[in-house]
């Protein structure tokens, strides 16, 4: 028993001296340590107020978003916030500043390793504009094709708002993010993405189209030129977020759609969804008959299309139609199409017209020579002298000719 | 004669890395440059010195039923002192050593040499024994990460761990097309490793047989 005492009070002791050196080291430490920290986060502290004193302020956040509060002496808080946006292995770092008026006067992205041209957007005007100059009582918008990301940023800089709101004794009125409108596209549209028929039995088409990251496999059915069902056979994209598309509610939302309908893209899951979306497009064409031919390489040889005139990048252009030369001026601007406006109609009025009407010249606008383009049924000869006129342009502004 | 035999003895026949085989964790994992190497060595250096004196100097007051939890917390205090002392005033050195700083701790050099050779012997030996040893260390590592800085990146930067600026550079321009990057991961210190204890092995059967062949 006395033993067991001894024991214990040696190893008390010991541990108690111990603690004490610990203690002392730690107080002669610190300060060194947090002064560092400081001068560390200055360059970054800089960037939004330069030449300001900073100080570092405690603070509490409930989500643990916010790494740190920095006061700049007279100006406003600064809060560096750490989020996980798309990439979960890097996560989306920056700095958020508010002056003492409650309005933002800063926002700098730090890090981020997020999709390129898509999530990597936030680091770009695009977004910064958007929040720079927003009060803390005003919402913030997600940006379409990168939702993910950026709803992962205004997570972050409410979670800064929360903080702010204790430091500066106001009232916040923290707002969710603002969604973009859903965006709508026509299923004629040029989605961009690669998709090939696979298999093709009675209307029944086997589409493997490419998503976010790899080719996912749609079953696309068409019965007498409309949709009449759309299923996912084959999902390789991100689960939770590219699935969004995939819902039995989105893929029913197809059925008797024909090539002119309009039909959303799901927010969240652009990518997926472009993927269906070209699937279903290749399917009502190859069904309908309608051939995506390349802009560049097709012969329009009856146009005969000439260029009358060309003023950089300005082109009067006359191609046949159906019976006479219509005249065209084609604007080109970086290699493709900025306008298409018909200055001399001379086909049928009531037929040739469908392709003169500013939907369908309106259409060729981006077109380059790698472009696959819809002829307008039942005014096939004046949308081809539409086409060759803007062939014929782009072809001398491309290659010199 | 035998103190100096102590000391000289950490760094070939006992050498604690090639030849006892102690503290292969980190010796392995941050012998990637030399700073890191001094950094990590001097340090194990000090705490092993520090360690040994303390523990010799209790060595007849502390009940050997808790000399093991006592050797512990002596120990532990001493690698939490060097950590914060190492974060107040070399930032660089703190950040390149990480974690591997407090794992100094489970070192199993330091409660080795404190079971085996301080809690029996006299202050002064101990300290010596510490720094044999300490240096023994530092030598090793030193040897491994010049030989992998100088593979994995042609050229070899000594820096001022206080202020982070260069001492000295080798830069051996004509090898820059023959770096071989396996040399700064783990597989590349395992090799390294193999090829110095087999010549320290070598050393040793060497000097052992002269021993018999004289007695």
């Amino acid at each position: 028993m006395k033993k067991i005492i001894t024991l214990t009070l040696f190893l008390a002791i010991t541990s108690a001296v111990a603690g004490g050196i610990l203690a002392y080291v730690n107080e002669l430490t610190a300060p060194i340590i947090d002064g560092m920290a400081i001068e560390a986060e200055k360059e970054n502290l800089e960037l939004i107020f330069p030449g300001a004193d900073f100080e570092e302020v405690a603070f509490e956040d409930e989500t643990g978003l916010v790494k740190g509060a920095y006061l700049a002496q007279g100006q406003g808080y600064i809060y560096k916030v750490e989020v996980v946006g798309y990439n979960s292995s890097s996560p989306v770092v920056f700095m958020i500043a508010y002056d003492n008026d409650a309005n933002n006067v800063g926002f700098a992205i730090l890090n981020q390793q997020e999709t390129s041209g898509f999530g990597s957007r936030i680091d770009t005007p695009e977004f910064i504009d958007t929040v720079i100059g927003t009060t803390v009582n005003d919402s913030i918008s997600t940006l379409s094709g990168a939702t993910v990301t950026t709803k992962a940023v205004v997570s972050g800089i409410n979670a800064a708002k929360a903080v702010y709101a204790i430091h500066a004794g106001v009232t916040v009125d923290v707002q969710e993010p603002t969604e973009p409108e859903a965006e709508v596209l026509t299923l004629s549209s040029d989605f961009a993405t690669d998709a090939q028929i696979v298999e093709n039995v009675d209307g029944v088409y086997t589409i493997s189209a490419k998503g976010y990251a790899a080719n996912n496999t749609v079953v696309v059915t068409i019965t007498d030129g409309i949709v009449a069902s759309v299923e996912v056979t084959e999902f390789n994209d991100t689960p939770t977020i590219g699935d969004l598309a995939t819902t039995d509610e989105y893929l029913s939302s197809f059925v008797g759609k024909d090539p002119s309908s309009q039909v959303d893209v799901v927010s969240s899951a652009t990518l997926t969804s472009k993927s269906i979306l070209a699937a279903v497009q290749l399917a009502l064409n190859d069904a309908n008959g309608v051939v995506a031919v390349n802009l560049g390489n097709n012969d329009f040889a009856t146009n005969k299309a000439e260029i009358v005139s060309s003023d950089a990048g300005t082109y009067n252009v006359l191609s046949y139609g159906f019976q006479a030369n219509n005249e065209y001026v084609i604007v080109i601007e970086n290699g493709a199409v900025a306008s298409v406006v018909c200055s001399t109609f001379a086909d049928t009025v009531g037929m040739g017209d469908l392709a003169t009407t500013d939907e369908y010249l309106g259409s060729m606008t981006g077109f380059t020579t790698e472009s696959s383009f819809d002829v307008v049924s039942g005014a096939t000869m004046t949308s081809n002298s539409v086409l060759a006129a803007v062939q014929a342009a782009l072809n001398a502004e491309v290659k010199g000719e | 004669m035998n103190r100096k035999q102590n000391f000289i003895n950490g760094f070939i026949k006992e050498n604690p890395v090639f030849g006892l085989y102690l503290g292969l964790c980190s010796a392995l994992a941050i012998s990637t440059t030399i700073d890191n190497a001094i950094g990590m060595g001097l340090c194990v250096t000090l705490v092993l010195i520090f360690s040994n004196v303390i523990i010799s100097a209790m060595r007849k007051i502390t009940p050997s039923e808790i000399r093991i939890p006592v050797y512990i917390v002596v120990i532990a205090t001493l690698v939490t002192c060097a950590e914060m002392l190492i974060h107040a005033f070399m930032p660089s050195l703190f950040t390149s050593l990480g974690v591997f700083i407090s794992l100094i701790v489970v070192n199993c050099i330091i409660l080795g040499r404190a079971e085996a050779f301080a809690s029996k012997n006299g202050v002064v030996d101990a300290a010596l024994d510490g720094l044999g040893m300490g240096l023994g260390y530092t030598f090793s590592l030193l040897l491994i990460s010049v030989v992998r800085e100088l593979l994995a990146t042609a050229s070899l930067t000594l820096s001022n761990p206080f202020t982070s600026d260069i001492i000295f550079q080798i830069n051996l321009t004509s090898l820059e097309a023959y770096k071989i990057s396996l040399f700064s991961s783990p597989a590349g210190a395992f090799l390294t490793f193999a090829a110095f204890s087999a010549v320290f092995a070598m050393i040793k059967n060497k000097s052992d047989a002269k021993e018999k062949g004289t007695k």
